[in-house]
Order: C-alpha cells, then structure tokens, then sequence
C-alpha cells in the first residue's frame, strides 16, 4: 500500500511539475496573450470576373466548396474568434491571368503542434455552376476539415493534414484526396480516384464502377460500396495485419475494366 | 458495599466488553478486594477507595474502546472512544470533542480543496467554456489542469498520511485524558 501510494505521488509530482514547466513557459512566451471572450466573424464577398481553376488554402479554417446556379462566384468566412485576433485574419481572393480564383486565409498568428490554433473558422465557397467542368480544384488546409459537394472538375486534389475530408456528388477525370490524421468519406465521386491516408479511415460510395479507385492507408480501414456489381474489375487488395472481405461473387466479375486498389497495413479492407 | 455488590454491579456495567475481558477485570478486581482483606481493611472501605462501580466502569470502557480504535483503525471505533471519554466528565465536551471538530473541520477542508484541484480539470474537459477557442487558451488549461490535478493528487496522498497520524496522535492524546481522570 505504502509503496503503491509513493509512485502514485511521484506520478502526481511529476505532472504538476510539467503543468508548473509549462506554464512557465507559456507566460514567458512574448506574444502570449489570454482572451476570454469570443467574437462572431462574418465576411462575405462576391468575385464577378470568370475563372477556369480554382485554389483555396488555409490554415486553421474547415473549407468546403459547392456549386449553385449563380451568376458569381461568393466567399463567406465565418468563425468565432477573439477580438483583438480578428487582425491576425485576413481573407484574401483575386483571380490571376491564368484565370484561377485564388482564396486564402491568411493567418499571420503562427500555428505550431503545440500551438495549433482553436479557432472555429470555416471558409465557404459556392461556385457558380457551369456546362463545362472546372479545370481544377485544388483545395488544402492544414487544420481543418475539407467538404466539397455538387462539384464538377477535370482535376480535384483535396488535402488536409489533420482534418476529415468529405467528398460527396463530385465528378471530373481524377480526383486526389490526402490527409494525414483524419478520416475520408467520399460518396458519388464519379472520377478516378486516388486516396492517401495516414491514420484514419477510408470510406468509399458509389453507384458502379466506372474509374479506377486507388486506396491507401495506414492503419485506418478501408471500406469501398459499389451498389451496382461490376461485370469487370481487376481487384488489388493488401493488409499486412487486417482482414479483406469481398462480398461479390468473384466468379462473376471478370478480370479487367476499372482497378479497385486498396492497401493497408493494420486495417481491415471491405469491398461491398 | 461490599464485595459482591460491587462485583456484581461493575459485570452488568460492562456487559459491552467481551467475556475475556469482562472476566479479566473482574479477576483483578477481586484479587485487589482478596490483597486489601489481607491487609486488614474491610471490604466497604476497599470499595470506597476503588470509587462508585459506575466511574470505574466508564473509566475501563473509555480504555477498552481507545485500544480497540488503536488496534482497528476505523471511524466507528475512534467514535465510540470520543463518546466513552466523553462519559468521563462534562469537562470532556470541551477538552475533547472540541479539539476532534477542529481537527475533523480543517481535514474536511483541505480534503475539499483537493478534491476541487482534482476534479475541476477534468470538469473543464467533459464542458470546456467558451474561453477555450484559442491556442494560449488551450495551453493554459492544459498545463493548468495538469499542475492541478498533480497538486492535487499529492494533496490528497498528504492528507491520508497526515488523517493517519492525527488519528494516532489522538488517540494518544484521548489515552492521556483518561490517565488524568484517573490520577495517574
């Protein structure tokens, strides 16, 4: 008893001694600063001049992107922050000769692992929907989570390192989703499709198999629906320590048309 | 009185006690009537100088039930070693009970206070406050409630060594009082 309650103390000691540390610190830091009231942002703007691409980067905000019957393209940045962080925000857009619309969120507070930033910030775009596809989207923050819905675009990469990403009704030729920590969902993507993913899970939805699907993650798990099952398909299935199920008849899917590629090294693969 | 009254009204006084050493007591108690016949006193004079049955009760009772909290630490015991010392005399209320409030009152609240250390960071865990939304802020409540809940947690491991020894120390002291009621 005595000498299971001197590690518990030295456990106690030993945190209250980081807690002390790293409060030291954090009141030694020069720019540390405390709030203790928040503030609603609300900037929206409209882009009037015609574009073919468009790029969107951030740090900390969640994006996501739509289109809608609109004439013009609008941007809203909503978020809560403190007041005197609103400076440190700047939603900056133009669109460049070549003609893509550039969005970014500048942040000119600097964002650290141990500093990541806990702004509730969400960039919005709503894209003005056109008989030609969008030549490309690319969209990436470093923080957030990434959306995109009703999108169409010949080449789409989107990326965040610690965010989820969602993709759902997007169609063009390829589309590139990469995140490190965070989990994928893509849901009527009507491309070829190449996912990259560190930890998190993979879950793929779509009608029928009409593009190549190319699924990579670490230790996350990867799930792939199709509701229609294909008459061909050429299936490259790898775990090193999960388990992979294929719920078609094999028998029945003839070897070629559309690769269904899907790697993992700790989880499960699930084709449906 | 003699003898057999004293005898017998001192067995049905401690009646609580186990027979063992109901039986002992009353052994030593005869054997002191047996040494004082031997030297000539009558068993009424020994009976007036051992006292009433009753204050000879009590005293034993408060010795039984101090030795049973030493022997078995629990709150129920040092409880009924307050109420048999208190039995002693009027006097005891503020020599004894008052002390043991105090010392109860002042443990209760530092117990509180690592209680409050202990759990109110992992309060802000389960409802964060609205102040939560920057980094700084974060960072503050994280090595905040780590320096807390560690100032806490040895609070607590303190407080239990500490209610350990002034649950002896008192003890000792209520051994002390009943010594002096009775003279020795």
């Amino acid at each position: 008893m005595i000498r299971w309650l001197k590690r518990l103390f030295r456990f106690f000691l030993l945190l209250f001694l980081v807690g002390v540390c790293g409060l030291i610190w954090l009141f030694s830091q020069r720019d540390a600063a405390f709030f203790f009231t928040m503030n609603n942002l609300d900037e929206q703007r409209v882009v009037d001049q015609a574009f073919t691409s468009v790029e969107v980067t951030a740090q900390t905000s969640d994006i996501s992107i739509k289109t809608d019957s609109i004439p013009s393209a609008r941007l809203r940045f909503t978020g809560s922050v403190p007041e005197e962080r609103k400076e440190s925000l700047k939603l900056v857009s133009e669109v460049q000769p070549n003609g893509t619309l550039y969005v970014k969120i500048v942040e000119t507070e600097e964002h650290t692992l141990l500093k990541p930033g806990f702004h509730k910030l969400h960039l919005e775009i709503t894209l003005p929907e056109k008989e030609e596809p969008y030549k490309v989207i690319r969209v990436q923050t470093s923080f957030g989570d990434v959306s995109a819905n009703s999108v169409q675009t010949e080449k789409g990469r989107f990326a965040t390192h610690l965010g989820d990403i969602s993709l759902s009704e997007v169609s063009g030729d390829e589309i590139q989703v990469k995140t490190d920590t965070g989990d994928i969902q893509l849901n009527r993507v009507l491309a070829a499709i190449e996912v990259d993913n560190s930890l998190g899970d993979v879950e793929v939805a779509m009608p029928e198999l009409l593009h190549d699907i190319r699924a990579k993650t670490e230790t996350g798990d990867v799930t792939i629906s199709i509701t229609k099952t294909p008459s061909e398909a050429i299936l490259d299935l790898g775990t090193s320590l999960g388990d992979v199920q294929v719920d078609w008849d094999r028998t029945a899917i003839k070897t070629g048309g559309p690769t269904i590629s899907a790697k993992t090294s700790l989880g499960d693969i699930r084709i449906q | 009185m003699t003898r057999r009254e004293f005898m017998d009204e001192l067995s049905s006084l401690l009646a609580d006690l186990p027979d063992k050493e109901r039986l002992d007591i009353i052994a030593d108690y005869t054997e002191h009537f047996l040494n004082g016949i031997e030297d000539g006193k009558t068993e009424q004079e020994i009976a007036e100088q051992l006292g009433s049955p009753k204050a000879v009760a009590r005293e034993l009772l408060a010795g039984y039930r101090i030795h049973q909290a030493q022997t078995h630490a629990s709150a129920t015991n040092i409880g009924r070693a307050i109420l048999a010392t208190l039995s002693l005399g009027f006097f005891n209320l503020l020599f004894v009970l008052g002390p043991f409030m105090g010392l109860v009152g002042v443990l209760i609240a530092f117990y509180s206070v690592a209680a409050t250390l202990l759990v109110v960071p992992v309060g802000f865990v389960f409802f964060p406050p609205n102040m939560m939304e920057t980094s700084e802020n974060r960072l503050l409540l994280l090595f905040g409630g780590m320096a807390s809940i560690g100032l806490g947690g040895m609070m607590s491991i303190g407080l239990l060594r500490l209610t350990v020894w002034l649950y002896r120390q008192f003890l000792r002291y209520l051994q002390f009082n009943v010594q002096l009621i009775r003279g020795k």
